[in-house]
This record gives structure tokens, sequence and C-alpha cells, in this order.
């Protein structure tokens, strides 16, 4: 009875998140941004993520996403240099963009990401403004979800075979 | 002695946890939580206590009318007290064994929000901030579960039980929301909401513990002593009182 308890408790807990990550698929989280460059750190679900470029100057831009885990903007963004641009280790980057473009792509990691947008020769921009959503499948919880029910519906089983043994 | 206790609350829990309800309550806090959490503010904030407040609420109604007021109804606490124990220890092991697991169930959840808020956005956490956070939770959980015991036990009835116990939950609620009552939420009466009040009396008392110990950058705060002490004496103090007034009731009370 207790392993049927914990079976069900696990299922439970697996198909209700199967059901908040339905609900946050609903969820876009749209965002925009400031005229230097650097925007963020904004938190981004591992789905799709599309980044408008609303506006931006010079033009033939680059647009990198970056973990704020591995790099941080200084704290007055009027001092960022090409030095700074330099030290991001992007997780996206995108070039040769323009206003009104948009990218799209995957965060493959939950985490705090910067958004930033520099010229093709990694100076800063003298202005830009962006505007960004995600939308989708947050693919982390669908999985831990599918692990959590799955792992219930084996105790279940193990159970409910362990009983039927002892009837016969 | 001690082991009796254990026993009775080995025994209450069996019963009033019965499935489904020990799942549908966690399948409505997950529900609730995670598909709203951004996980991303690094501290913790109003949105739990917005969101949760529902959830516990609807699961205090139901546990506590379950075990005292469905008991008297249907006469099971008169089996219960035909064994050798007292009615105060039963109606002690009755509470604790569903507050405990009350809280566990929140705090788990506000637990797995931290462990979220560490993993996936800042990779530290305001210590001080999150305990704040599990005292508040546990003055809720108990003010709910006190307010229940006691309604369930002066009305002895289940269904009626509940719908008076939302009735002035919700209506709370809804009175001291801040375009109603004079002042806003400048009101102290306003902190009597389990909603403003606990989130407010967490930023004043974490706005202090930076300022006295002068670490970090705080934005400040806008609630004051008053505001915190409202809030903190209606948890306690009226949990406290709703308690003991439940013990003497049913010390007092006519099973018969």
């Amino acid at each position: 009875m207790k392993l049927f308890r914990v079976g069900t408790v696990i299922l439970a807990i697996g198909m209700s998140l199967l059901v908040a990550t339905y609900l946050r698929v609903q969820r876009g989280t749209p965002g925009s941004g400031n005229p230097f460059g650097v925007f963020g750190p904004f938190v981004f679900e591992p789905k799709e993520t599309t980044i408008v470029l609303r506006e931006v100057n010079p033009q033939n831009a680059t647009l990198f996403v970056v973990n704020a885990q591995s790099w941080s903007s200084p704290e007055n963004l009027t001092e960022l240099t090409a030095q700074d641009i330099s030290k991001i280790e992007p997780v996206f980057t995108a070039t040769g963009l323009g206003n009104l473009d948009a990218v799209t792509f995957k965060i493959q990691w939950r985490g705090r990401y910067y958004i930033v947008i520099a010229t093709s020769t990694g100076e800063p921009v003298d202005d830009a403004e962006i505007t960004f959503e995600q939308r989708g499948i947050p693919e982390d919880f669908l999985w831990i979800s599918i692990i959590l029910s799955g792992t219930g519906v084996v105790i279940i089983v193990i159970h409910k075979l362990k009983t039927s043994t002892r009837h016969d | 002695m001690r082991g009796k206790l254990r026993e009775l609350m080995a025994w209450e829990l069996q019963d009033t946890w019965a499935f489904p309800i020990l799942e549908i309550v966690i399948a409505i806090c997950i529900i609730q939580v995670m598909s709203i959490t951004s996980y991303g503010a690094g501290a913790p904030s109003r949105s739990y206590f917005e969101s949760m407040l529902l959830v516990i609420v609807i699961s205090s109604a139901i546990v506590f009318a379950k075990s005292f007021g469905e008991s008297i109804e249907k006469r099971k606490l008169i089996v219960l007290l035909s064994y050798p124990v007292s009615r105060r220890r039963l109606f002690i092991a009755k509470y604790l064994a569903n507050l405990l697991v009350v809280f566990l169930i929140f705090g788990f959840v506000l637990f797995a929000e931290g462990v979220a808020q560490f993993a996936f956005a800042s990779g530290s956490l305001e210590i001080f901030a999150w305990t704040l956070m599990f005292l508040y939770l546990f003055l809720v959980v108990f003010f709910a579960s006190s307010l229940m015991t006691f309604l369930a036990i002066a009305v002895k009835r289940f269904g009626l039980s509940i719908f008076v116990f939302l009735i002035y939950m919700f209506g709370m609620e809804y009175w001291l929301r801040y375009p109603i009552i004079e002042g806003g939420i400048n009101n102290p009466l306003a902190h009597l909401s389990l909603d403003l009040g606990p989130w407010a009396s967490i930023d004043y008392v974490y706005t202090c513990y930076v300022n006295w110990l002068n670490i970090g950058i705080h934005a400040g705060t806008q609630w004051t002593q008053s505001h915190f002490l409202a809030a903190l004496g209606y948890l306690v103090g009226g949990g406290l009182a709703l308690f003991l007034a439940s013990l003497f009731l049913i010390n007092k009370m006519d099973l018969d």
C-alpha cells in the first residue's frame, strides 16, 4: 500500500507538472530594451525565442546572446567598450542585421541571458532597440514531467504485480 | 506518552490524507506555482503568496473540516474517544499532523522555487529573505489552520464550516484590497490581508536587516513598523487565540 501511495504521489507530481508545462506554452515573454546595445539579463526558458531588432544604428550589426554567468555587462552602460564585447562567449550569434530584422533560435538551457548588439567590427552600437518573445514548450519541464510520470506508473505497476502474485 | 501521540498522528494522516486528497493538493500546488513563476527574480516575491493563497485556503478548509467537522458530524470522534485517550491529546495529534503536512507541502513548493532560482537565475540566494518566506508561510498556514479548526469545532458540520471559512477568508481579502479601505495599502488594516501582510512584513524586516548590517544595496521599503506589527500580530495572535479557543471548545463540547 505504501509503495502504491508513493507511486500515485509521484504520478500526480509528474502529471501536474505536465499541465503546468502546457500552461507555460501559452505564455509569451515580451521584452524590450535600452539604447546602449546591451539588454537584460532576461530569464530564458529552453524554447523558441524570437528577437526583433526594431532599430539599430549603424546597420549591419551583430547580435549576441550570452549567458549571464559567463559575462556581465559594465554597471554603467555608457562605459561599454569593444574589449567588453570581445570577452563575450555567445550561445547564439547572428550577423549582418539591420532595422526590423528578426532572428529565431532555440535556447538550450534555462538561465539568465544578455542580448548584446554590436557593430560588425565588435564596437558598441550608437543606438538599438529590440523586442523579444518566447513561445513553445519548455523542454526541461517537459522531460522532468515525463520522467516523473513514467516513474510513478512503473512503481504502481510493480505494486500491482506484487499484489497479484501474492494473491495467486 | 509521546508514542501514543505519534500513533494518533499516524492514524490521522492515514484517515485525512487518504487517496486522493494528498495527490489533489500536491497537483493543484504545482499547477498553480509552476505555470506562472518566471524563476528569474533571484529574491522571493509577492507572487508566491498571491498565487498560493487560494490553494492554502482551500487545502486548509478541506483538510481541517474533514479532520474535525466531519469526524464530529459522523460521530467518528466519539468512537475515537472511547479509547483511553484524552480529548486534549486527540485534538493536538489531529491538529499537529494536519498542520505539519499542509506546511510541508507548501514549504516543498517554496523550496522548489528557491532551488530553481538558485540553479537558473543568479546562482546565489538571499538566504535571510528566503528564511523569512518560510517563517511567514508557516504563520499563514498556522492562522488558516487554527481558524478552520475553530470553525469546524464550533459549527460541527463539514460543509457549513468550509462555507463560513471561505466567506471570511475571501471576504477579508476583498474588503482589504487597497481601493476599498481608507488610506489604501498604507492603512495598517490592509496588512491583515494574507496576501499583502506577509509580503510587506518580509520586505520590511529584510530592509531593516540590510540597513542594520549595512550590506548590499536595497531599494528601501514603503512599509512601517505599524504595518509589520499589524500583519505579525494578526497571524501570531489570531492564530494562537483561535488555537486555544478550539482547545477550550473541544474540552467543553457535548458530543452526545
